[in-house]
């Protein structure tokens, strides 16, 4: 349901576009807001209801594939854990940041969420949860 | 013709198409320049028949207007001839597949901002020992470049368009092993690397 706390054991998959992610290596830049935007959009993995991982990215690929216009050659999917996620940004940016996240669900799109509380004018918190990134995948088929 | 050749061909076509815009000329570019090219000139001086240059001057005595705006392009292609020849090949190369990545993932076509990536090579031209970065596009289109050396040694510049900066320096605590210090901040693009030096960046950001 929207706004659901999505729970710390839980996952959420990340759409980094091709200039997010020189050599296939996902970058802060992927984790940043574009002016006047609230969240950050990301997928809740186990809401997608696979059984496995490589199902679940199958399932992104193909999602990505029916909602942008276009998905790049180079562009990626990184995969985070929501508490890895919020304890990083929590115990190591400096004014000890509480990220929310929680689902969004769009109409064709049921495991939307959105990562909250990231600032749009420091870079520091972008930097922080590249560095939790658990998984790398193509975002293309 | 080789991939080199066009390129050269595609600078000198931007160059003549700038300085016959700064005539007021540019409607009649595309056929000038089609003229000279067929006629084997290696660039366009203006002389055409049905074209004059300038309006009442002499060319002895008027200068050209200075061109104010770059585009991408044309800075691209500096970056292959002003910055250090380790690594400006592949910096060009990467910055022409950022653009046209940019171009093809945004819905209006335009791409990267022109402000930002001019600051960009322009800090690498006046530090030349700067390693080569990480280079990747924020989702406002400025260039983000980035030095690292594992988890607790990272230096990261976002490049404003209009001159200004931000920055994130994580880096070792000497006095206490295991520990990082991080930092972020804004600076202007002049003075980055002295606000960021102090802290030891280039130990790992530098030749």
């Amino acid at each position: 349901m929207k706004g659901d706390v999505i729970p710390d054991p839980d996952h959420v998959a990340r759409h980094c576009k091709t200039t997010t992610a020189p050599d296939g290596e996902i970058q802060a830049t992927a984790f940043m807001l574009r002016e006047g935007e609230q969240s950050l959009s990301v997928n809740w993995l186990e809401e997608l209801r696979c059984s496995d991982r490589t199902s679940e990215v199958r399932a992104l690929q193909d999602l990505y594939t029916r909602k942008m216009t276009r998905v790049g050659a180079g562009a990626r999917i990184a995969i985070l854990n929501v508490r890895i996620l919020r304890t990083k940004v929590a115990s190591e940016s400096s004014d000890r940041r509480l990220l929310r996240v929680l689902h969004d669900p769009e109409p064709d799109d049921s495991s939307h969420s959105g990562i909250y509380e990231i600032p749009y004018d420091d870079d520091l918190v972008a930097e922080l949860i590249a560095q939790v990134v658990l998984e790398n995948h193509p975002a293309r088929a | 013709m080789t991939e080199e050749a066009r390129e050269q061909s595609f600078a000198r076509y931007l160059a003549a198409k700038k300085t016959v815009a700064a005539y007021g000329l540019s409607e009649k570019f595309e056929e000038v320049y089609v003229q000279a090219v067929c006629v084997g000139y290696p660039r366009v001086s203006g002389v055409v028949p049905d074209v004059s240059i300038g309006q009442g001057g002499s060319m002895a005595t008027q200068q050209p207007p200075v061109a104010d705006e770059q585009s991408a392009e044309e800075i691209i292609w500096r970056v292959q001839t002003v910055l250090p020849v380790q690594y400006r090949a592949r910096l060009a190369s990467r910055l022409r597949e950022l653009q046209k990545a940019v171009q093809e993932e945004e819905l209006d076509g335009g791409g990267i901002a022109v402000g930002s990536l001019h600051n960009f090579v322009e800090l690498l031209k006046a530090h030349p020992a700067l390693r080569y970065p990480a280079v990747s596009v924020t989702p406002d289109r400025n260039i983000y470049a980035s030095w690292k050396s594992g988890a607790d040694r990272v230096f990261s510049i976002h490049f404003l368009p209009d001159g200004k900066v931000r920055f994130v320096i994580f880096r070792p605590n000497d006095k206490h092993p295991g520990q990082a210090i991080r930092l972020s901040g804004t600076a202007t693009v002049d003075v980055i690397i002295g606000v960021a030096a102090p802290h030891g960046v280039l130990a790992w950001a530098s030749e």
